[in-house]
């Protein structure tokens, strides 16, 4: 046996033990069997939570072996939030299960006395807890992580019914003499300056008809209110909570503007003693409970005492404090772990990992990630493809957390060895909401539940978005999704230091798609199309005239530009679409103008024309199949691809599998990109480098934090740029004769394009060891030059001078 | 400038109505911003004096990108006067803007001739 017990604790890992609500849980030896755990000392069996011990109960038969149908309960709680009661992130709790005596907290026995049939009832206090996140709300007041981000209803003075919550109180103590207590969180939004005399805010809250509490306070903020009232307002039965805001008129008969939003609502009742089969909780106000049980239950207390109290018996059980939770399984009603998961133990915070190139990647989506590390491998990175869940056993002890991932690549970019880690991708889609399992649509963003609303065009497939989560950045009216955060790990500032870009995908398809797209780009020999330019704006001149400005800059580098600006005086877009359609295939494609969620605008929307600019339903028209772009969105929301429903053009265009970009940089909020912005990201995207190396240099330039904290990189940063100028060619003075010169050994497939007006009348290819003079067309009028140097596209472009 | 319409665009229509002496006034957002919600006023001349004709106020979108339609209908009037109204936007802050011009609409009785 001993030997037996050796080898489990030589070759057992932990297990983690996934809770989704506060209950007592049951975990058997025979549920960890196909995991490795057989037999083990049940004195070695150690649960912590977060990084804390927690009390178990461990059932073993007494004989000190966990084996067969042996088996140990806890009581499992959702992750609290900083400000919130349960962490904004996720919906679940994880418990890591460990074999390590020194590290074993195993409950203790209390001491139970038999209580006689005249024993006065205890005065146990029920609670029940009343919340439901329906309302994602960022209040930019309150910038931090600690403010509660989920609210459940708008409570307006002009709402035409009040808002109400039907509930049960089943164990309701029939004969219980305490109040009960009502405790209420609300979020006052409005601020009425001009109130006369009278607070900003009123709630009133009734339940079953009787006034409980009227309350009132002033300022934009939370408000926490409780009271008392008769037992006999609330039965077992049906309860019904109503909540409103009254609407109140100043001195001018004006409405005084009165919204908030409420949070949740908590209610303290005296609870019967009698615990019928199911699952029971309270605090004790005396200092013992007398209490009757009607099936053999197993008692926890948060002090670590345990208790088995047989059926159908009164028992009477000391109490030491008030503070202290009871938790009582009458009958065999445990609740099972949501999931139990073997955790495969991992190293990569050891300061002796190198790597180049990160890949995080949600786990079903690794196999398909794994052809574009080979790739990059193959051009001399070091790329690691790191499971996302062994980043959050790592750093966060197996609790999925957006600062697991911070933390992860901080460490890695200062603790690592050379090479210097230069490129994160984040393969996942990120969703603001956690809850993955009940993400839609309804529960926040209807008319019913939110009063901000935010159009949409939900994704085609109905699956968990949450793959990777973002940060969740406060710019002006509300919340932004920012991987910038992940990036800016060196220093205090807010600018980037590794090229971070994210593929934000749900499927192994929808990844090999990109990822085939992507190596494609990257094996695709030289072509004209990849220093041409796509410059779209709005019909605002402000706009053309700033895209003027950078394309002529662009001109005299040798890069080609094609506009397409819509006219103010058009009544309809679709020739412009249409336009942006065919000239979609270009090296770059640069949009400055309006956009709205998900789209690019002419305008302000006027009801005017009849749709907009470029929607995500055209791009299901884009045809460049093997003539990828990079776009450069300088609008609003081009980006938000943490919706956990709705889709994005900066998103759908990185996941067309045969059309579409190869890397978006855009928005995911609003935003006013200066001319300094566009200027930077343009030179950085046309001189030599990759992909995150010119959104890393962009943004180092840039002094505004909210245009470098809402920008995102979608698409793999170490994907090299193929735009780029090319001086190295000299004519002969009459322009017939052009001599290029080979400064650079590593030019190849170099190509040339001769134009007679925009007609295209001949065209050059030139082989590594071809000669290099070549002789001029007889009519001509310009001349492009492209090459490949390194991973990289020169280009020249030539007038030849007028007679 | 930021790159989001947020602005308001209203355009006031009046709908006639052919059964009874009303007017309805309708009106649209194309996105909005803490938008607490609307008055309707109306007087007799350009000029004024204007008096709130809601009770309480129509209510808004609060934030929001999406196209709205607002409606009011007014059905307190003389057929045989001319009325000038305005639609008057409210702030959570309280704040108060006109948010229309001023608009005038022909006598009811002009539409609808007695028979």
């Amino acid at each position: 046996m001993l030997l037996t017990v050796v080898s489990v604790l030589l070759f057992a890992d932990s297990i983690k033990i996934t809770v989704d609500a506060e209950s007592v849980y049951k975990v058997s030896a025979k549920d960890l069997e196909p995991m490795g755990w057989k037999d083990v000392p049940s004195d070695a069996l150690a649960l912590s939570m977060g990084g804390s011990p927690q009390y178990i109960y461990v059932n073993d038969g007494g004989d000190g072996i966990w084996s067969g149908d042996d088996w140990f309960a806890f009581v499992g709680t959702r992750m609290p939030g900083l400000g919130s009661t349960y962490d904004e992130n996720t919906p679940n709790n994880t418990y890591l299960l460990t074999l390590d005596s020194s590290l074993s907290k195993q409950c203790w026995p209390l001491e139970v006395r038999p209580a006689s049939e005249k024993a006065t009832p205890s005065m146990l206090m029920g609670e029940r807890f009343l919340e439901e996140d329906y309302l994602m709300m960022r209040f930019v007041e309150f910038p931090n992580e600690s403010n509660e981000m989920w609210y459940w209803k708008e409570l307006k003075c002009t709402d035409e019914k009040p808002f109400k919550i039907t509930i049960p109180l089943e164990d309701l103590d029939p004969r219980g003499q305490a109040p009960i207590e009502l405790e209420t969180s609300a979020f006052g939004w409005s601020s009425q300056a001009h109130s006369q005399n009278q607070t900003d805010h009123q709630i009133t809250v009734h339940i079953n008809g009787n006034l409980i509490s009227d309350t009132r306070w002033n300022g934009k903020g939370t408000h926490r209110w409780s009271t008392r009232f008769r037992r006999q307002w609330m039965q077992s039965t049906e309860n019904v909570i109503t909540v409103s805001v009254p609407y109140r008129t100043n001195d001018q008969d004006q409405a005084i503007v009165d919204v908030s939003v409420l949070n949740w609502i908590k209610l303290t009742y005296p609870k019967n003693p009698v615990l019928e089969s199911g699952q029971h909780s309270w605090t004790c106000f005396s200092d013992r409970a007398v209490l009757d049980q009607k099936e053999d239950t197993l008692l926890l207390r948060s002090d670590g005492g345990w208790a088995w109290l047989n059926a159908d018996s009164k028992s009477v059980i000391r109490s030491n404090s008030r503070d202290q939770k009871w938790h009582a399984v009458v009958g065999d009603h445990y609740r099972p772990p949501k999931a139990l998961v073997r955790d495969n133990p991992t190293h990569w915070l050891q300061s002796s990992q190198a790597y180049h190139y990160l890949m995080i990647s949600a786990p079903e989506l690794m196999d398909a990630i794994q052809p574009l590390a080979d790739y990059h491998r193959k051009k001399g990175l070091k790329v690691a493809v790191i499971d996302i869940n062994d980043v959050y056993d790592e750093c966060n002890y197996g609790q999925p957390h957006p600062r697991a991932i911070r933390d992860f690549i901080e460490h890695a970019y200062d603790q690592w060895q050379e090479p210097k880690l230069e490129y994160v991708l984040l393969v996942g889609d990120a969703g603001w909401d956690s809850r993955v399992d009940t993400a839609r649509w309804s529960r926040y963003a209807d008319d019913d539940h939110a009063w901000a609303t935010i159009p949409f065009t939900e994704y085609n497939q109905k699956i968990s978005r949450n793959l990777i989560p973002t940060y969740n950045y406060f710019p002006f009216e509300g919340h932004s999704a920012s991987d910038n955060w992940f990036a800016s790990v060196s220093g205090d500032d807010f600018v980037p230091d590794v090229a971070l870009g994210r593929f934000p995908l749900v499927t192994p398809e929808e990844v090999t798609a990109v990822v085939n797209k992507t190596i494609r780009y990257m094996e695709q020999p030289v072509d004209e199309w990849m220093s041409r330019l796509l410059w779209i704006t709005n019909e605002q001149r402000s706009f053309q005239n700033r895209s003027d400005k950078l394309a002529e800059k662009s001109k005299d580098r040798g890069l080609k530009s094609v506009k397409i600006y819509p006219e103010s005086t058009e009544v309809s877009n679709e020739k412009n679409t249409q336009k942006i359609l065919e000239s979609w295939e270009a090296g770059l494609v640069i949009f400055y103008g309006h956009g709205g969620r998900f789209i690019w605008r002419t305008g302000p929307p006027d009801f005017r024309k009849n749709h907009d600019l470029f929607t995500l339903s055209d791009l299901d028209h884009l045809q460049n199949t093997d003539h990828l772009p990079i776009v450069l969105s300088l609008t609003c929301y081009t980006s938000p691809f943490d919706h956990p429903t709705a889709d994005s053009l900066g998103e759908k265009l990185l996941r067309l599998p045969n059309s579409g970009a190869i890397g978006v940089i855009g928005a995911s909020w609003r935003n006013s990109p200066s001319l300094q912005m566009a200027e930077e990201f343009v030179e950085a995207l046309t001189i030599p480098g990759t992909l995150g190396q010119a959104f890393v240099r962009s943004k180092q330039k840039l002094n505004s934090r909210q245009l470098i904290e809402t920008y995102n990189l979608l698409g793999d940063p170490a994907v090299p740029l193929r735009v780029m100028p090319f001086d190295g060619y000299v004519f002969d003075h009459q322009y017939e004769n052009l001599t290029l010169q080979r400064s650079e050994p590593s030019w190849r497939d170099l190509r040339l394009f001769w134009y007679e007006g925009d007609t295209l009348n001949r065209t050059d290819m030139i082989k590594q060891n071809d000669k290099l003079e070549i002789e001029a067309p007889s009519q001509w009028d310009s001349l492009r030059i492209v090459c490949t140097v390194d991973d990289h596209i020169a280009v020249a472009q030539i007038n030849k001078p007028q007679e | 400038m930021v790159l989001a319409a947020i602005l308001f665009i209203v355009f006031p229509v009046v709908v006639q109505d052919e059964d009874a002496p009303k007017r309805t006034i309708r009106w649209k957002t194309a996105s909005e911003v803490d938008n607490f919600g609307f008055d309707v006023f109306r007087g007799e001349s350009e000029e004024g004096p204007f008096t709130k004709l809601n009770a309480k106020p129509v209510a808004g979108a609060g934030t929001s990108d999406e196209p709205r339609s607002y409606m009011w209908v007014d059905d307190t009037i003389d057929p045989d006067k001319a009325y000038f109204y305005y639609v008057e936007s409210i702030s959570l802050t309280g704040i108060r803007e006109k948010f229309t011009p001023t608009f005038r609409v022909k006598p009811y009785s002009e539409d609808h001739p007695k028979k």
